[in-house]
C-alpha cells in the first residue's frame, strides 16, 4: 500500500550539496560589499528550513501524506498554513512598493485581498471539503465526464502555477541580488534549485510546516517594521500620511485614486481578478483537503482572512513609511520614489534605514523563506495535477501505482523550476504584486466558472464546462499577454494591443457564457444524467462525509 | 447504500433546514460585500476628488483610504459572525441529521 519515499541518505546527502553551494555564491560578490549579518542571518534560515523539510520526509509515509498531510491538519494550523501559503512576496514586497509609488490605488489590492477570503469562506471552503478528496479536480469531475473534466483542471492548474511561479522568482531574484551582491540570474537560479529539493523530498506535510513557521515570522517581521515606523511618528497615522504627503514628489495626490488606473475597466477587472482568482487558485483549494471535515475548512478560511486582512494594512503602514524615509534617499533611492533594485526593495530598503542591518538581516530572510515556501506550494499543486491528474487519471486510466506517481510529480517539481526560472530572467524588474495578479486572472477566468457552477449550478454538463472553462483560459492567457505587463514590459513592445492591464471582466464573462450557453444546448443523453446527478452532489456538499459515516 | 441515504437526506426536514440556511447566511454575506466593493471601485473611477478628500479639515488621510479600511473591517467581522453561527447552527442540525441517518 504505503510507497517509501527514497532512502533518508540520499535526501541528506542532496541536502547537504544544496548548502555547501550557498555560502561560495554568497562570496562571489566581488565588487558590491556583502552585509556579513544579513547573509548569516539568511543562510542560517535556509538551514533551519531544509532542516525540517528532511524531518518530514522521513515521516512520509503514503500518497496521502504527500499531497494532503494526511488530511489531519487542524483548523488554527491549517489556517495559518493558508495565510503563509498566500501572503507571498508579492503580498509584502510587491504591495509595499506599490504604496511608495502610487499611494491610494494600492488600496484596491488590499481590498481585493480580504473579499477574496471572505468569498473563499463563504462559497467555497465547506463545500469543497465536504465534497473533495485531494485536489479541485477531484471536485470538477464528481458529476461531469472524468476526464476531459481532469483534463480541463490540469491545464487550468499548469496555466496559473507557471505566472504565479514567475512572479515569486522575480521577488527572490532581486532580494538576492540586493542582498548578496550576486546577479539577477543567479539568484533565481538557486531559489529554482532550492524550491525543487524541497518539493521534491517533503511533499505537503514539509511545506505546510514552512508555511506555518513563515507565517508566524512573516507577520512578526511585518509588525515590528510597521511598528518601527509608527513609533518614529508617536503612534500616529495621521502624521504618517502627512509626512508621507509632504515627502512624496506627487504630494497630496497619493491619497487620492488614479496613481495606476483610471479607467473603470482595469479597476474592476483587477477586483474581479482578486474575488474569483484566489477561490480558483489550486494550491489554496488544495489546503481545504488537509483538515478533517467542513468545521475545520470554514474555521481555518476566518483564521486566513483575519490574518491576511491585519498584514495587509501593515503594509500600508510600511509602504508610507517607506515614502517618509526613502524618497530622496542617498543610499537607497535613485531621485524620488525610484528605488536601486526597483520597487519591489521598499520594504527591505525600510528595515534597514528603520532597523540597521540586524533587522535588515531578518526582514530579508523572512521574505527569502516566504518566496521559497510559496513556490513550494504552487510547485507542489501543479506536480500532483501532472502526476495525479493527468499521468494517473487521464493517461493511465486510473491504472497506476504510487511509486510511478511520485517519480512522474517530481520530475514534474523540476520541469516547473527550469520553466519558472527562465521566464523570472525575461520578467527582471517589474513589480511583483502587479505581476502576481495575472495568474489570479488567469484562475478567475478558467479554474473559478467551472468550480462554482458545478457546485452551485444544476445546469453544468460536462461539454458547456468544457467550453467555458477553455473559452476562459485561452482568452485570459491571449489578452494577458496582449496586455501591457507582457507585451511591452517583458518582450519590449512599444504599446500594448489590449490596453487594460488586466482582462479578467472579459474573459470571466466569456468563460461563464461559454458555460452557459453550450450547457443550455447540450441535449445529449449524458448531459441528462450529468444533471440528474447534481441533486445527490449538492446533498454530499452540505452533509459531509465525517456526519454521513455514522450512519451506514 | 449511498443513494437510499441520499434519498433519506432529502426527504429529511433537518437537511432541508441546514441546506436553506446556509446557502442563504452564505449568499446574503457575500452579495452584500460584493456590492460595496464594486461601488467603492466605481466611485474611485468616477469620483476621484470626493473619496481624496481629507476625512478630517486639513487632515492627511483621506476618505477613501477610510472607506477601505472600514470595509476590510465589515469583511472580517461577517466572516466571524458566519463562522460563528455556523458552527452553533449547523453542528446543531448536523448532529440531527446524524442521529436520524443511524436509524
Amino acid at each position: 500500500m504505503s510507497a517509501a519515499l527514497p532512502a533518508s541518505a540520499r535526501t541528506r546527502a542532496l541536502l547537504a550539496a544544496a548548502l555547501a553551494v550557498a555560502p561560495p555564491v554568497a562570496l562571489a560578490a566581488g565588487a558590491s560589499p556583502v552585509n556579513v549579518t544579513a547573509v548569516a542571518t539568511f543562510l542560517a534560515f535556509v538551514a533551519g528550513t531544509l532542516a525540517i523539510t528532511w524531518w518530514a520526509a522521513l515521516r512520509t509515509r503514503s500518497r496521502r501524506d504527500f499531497y494532503a498531510a494526511g488530511g489531519r491538519l487542524g483548523g488554527m494550523r491549517n489556517g495559518l498554513a493558508l495565510a503563509g501559503d498566500f501572503m507571498s512576496a508579492a503580498s509584502f514586497l510587491g504591495m509595499a512598493g506599490l504604496t511608495l509609488i502610487a499611494g491610494y490605488d494600492a488600496i484596491y489590492f488590499f481590498i481585493g485581498l480580504t473579499l477574496s477570503w471572505a468569498v473563499i469562506l463563504l462559497l467555497v471552503a465547506e463545500r469543497l471539503r465536504n465534497l473533495g478528496t485531494y485536489t479541485f479536480a477531484d471536485v470538477v469531475s464528481l458529476r461531469l465526464a472524468r476526464r476531459p473534466m481532469r483534463c480541463l483542471a490540469a491545464c487550468g492548474t499548469l496555466a496559473v502555477a507557471v505566472p504565479y511561479l514567475l512572479a515569486q522568482l522575480v521577488a527572490a531574484g532581486t532580494l538576492v541580488e540586493g542582498l548578496f551582491g550576486i546577479d539577477y540570474a543567479e539568484g533565481v537560479i538557486v531559489v529554482g534549485v532550492l524550491m525543487t529539493l524541497y518539493v521534491s523530498f517533503g511533499g505537503m506535510i514539509a511545506t505546510t510546516w514552512v508555511q506555518l513557521i513563515k507565517a508566524v515570522l512573516l507577520l512578526a517581521g511585518g509588525t515590528l517594521l510597521a511598528f518601527g515606523v509608527l513609533a518614529s511618528m508617536d503612534y500616529s497615522l495621521e502624521r504618517l500620511a502627512a509626512a508621507a504627503i509632504a515627502r512624496h514628489p506627487e504630494g497630496r495626490a497619493i491619497m487620492m485614486p488614479g496613481g495606476l488606473y483610471r479607467d473603470p475597466i482595469s479597476v474592476l477587472s483587477l477586483s474581479l481578478a482578486f474575488i474569483g482568482g484566489t477561490a480558483g487558485l489550486p494550491h489554496i483549494l488544495m489546503r481545504f483537503f488537509t483538515v478533517p471535515d467542513a468545521r475545520q475548512a470554514r474555521r481555518s478560511a476566518a483564521i486566513a482572512l483575519g490574518l491576511i486582512t491585519c498584514f495587509n494594512w501593515l503594509v500600508f503602514v510600511i509602504g508610507l513609511g517607506a515614502i517618509v524615509f526613502l524618497t530622496d534617499h542617498p543610499q537607497h533611492s535613485l531621485g524620488g520614489v525610484r528605488l536601486a533594485g526597483g520597487s519591489n526593495m521598499a520594504a527591505i530598503h525600510l528595515a534597514q534605514v528603520v532597523g540597521g542591518d540586524v533587522f535588515l538581516g531578518f526582514i530579508s530572510a523572512v521574505a527569502f523563506a516566504t518566496i521559497l515556501a510559496v513556490v513550494s506550494g504552487i510547485t507542489l499543486s501543479a506536480a500532483a495535477t501532472v502526476s495525479h491528474d493527468l499521468y494517473a487519471n487521464v493517461l493511465r486510466h486510473g491504472r497506476s501505482d504510487e511509486r510511478r506517481e511520485l517519480v512522474i510529480s517530481r520530475a514534474a517539481t523540476a520541469a516547473l523550476g527550469g520553466v519558472g526560472v527562465l521566464l523570472a530572467i525575461v520578467f527582471e524588474g517589474q513589480n511583483v504584486a502587479v505581476l502576481a495578479v495575472l495568474p489570479l486572472v488567469i484562475a478567475a477566468s478558467a479554474n473559478f466558472p467551472v468550480l462554482l457552477l458545478t457546485m452551485y449550478w444544476r445546469g453544468l454538463t460536462t461539454r458547456g464546462a468544457l467550453a467555458g472553462g477553455y473559452a476562459g483560459l485561452v482568452s485570459s492567457v491571449v489578452l494577458v499577454v496582449l496586455g501591457p505587463h507582457v507585451w511591452v514590459a517583458a518582450l519590449g513592445f512599444d504599446t500594448p494591443v489590449i490596453p487594460y492591464a488586466y482582462p479578467t471582466l472579459f474573459s470571466m464573462a466569456v468563460a461563464f457564457t461559454g458555460c452557459w450557453v453550450v450547457s443550455a444546448a447540450d441535449r445529449t443523453a449524458r448531459a441528462r444524467g450529468e444533471v440528474a446527478a447534481f441533486e445527490a452532489q449538492l446533498v454530499r456538499s452540505h452533509v459531509g462525509p465525517d456526519v454521513r459515516a455514522v450512519g451506514t | 447504500m449511498e443513494e437510499i441515504e441520499e434519498q433519506r437526506l432529502r426527504a429529511s426536514a433537518h437537511y432541508r433546514l441546514l441546506a436553506a440556511r446556509r446557502s442563504r447566511m452564505a449568499w446574503g454575506c457575500t452579495l452584500l460585500l460584493l456590492a460595496l466593493y464594486f461601488a467603492f471601485d466605481l466611485a474611485s473611477v468616477y469620483l476621484p476628488e470626493l473619496l481624496g478628500r481629507p476625512l478630517a479639515p486639513a487632515g492627511a488621510i483621506s476618505v477613501g483610504v477610510f472607506l477601505a479600511f472600514a470595509l476590510c473591517v465589515l469583511a472580517v467581522a461577517l466572516a466571524a459572525w458566519y463562522a460563528h453561527r455556523a458552527n452553533v447552527d449547523f453542528a446543531v442540525l448536523e448532529r440531527r441529521i446524524r442521529e436520524e441517518l443511524r436509524r
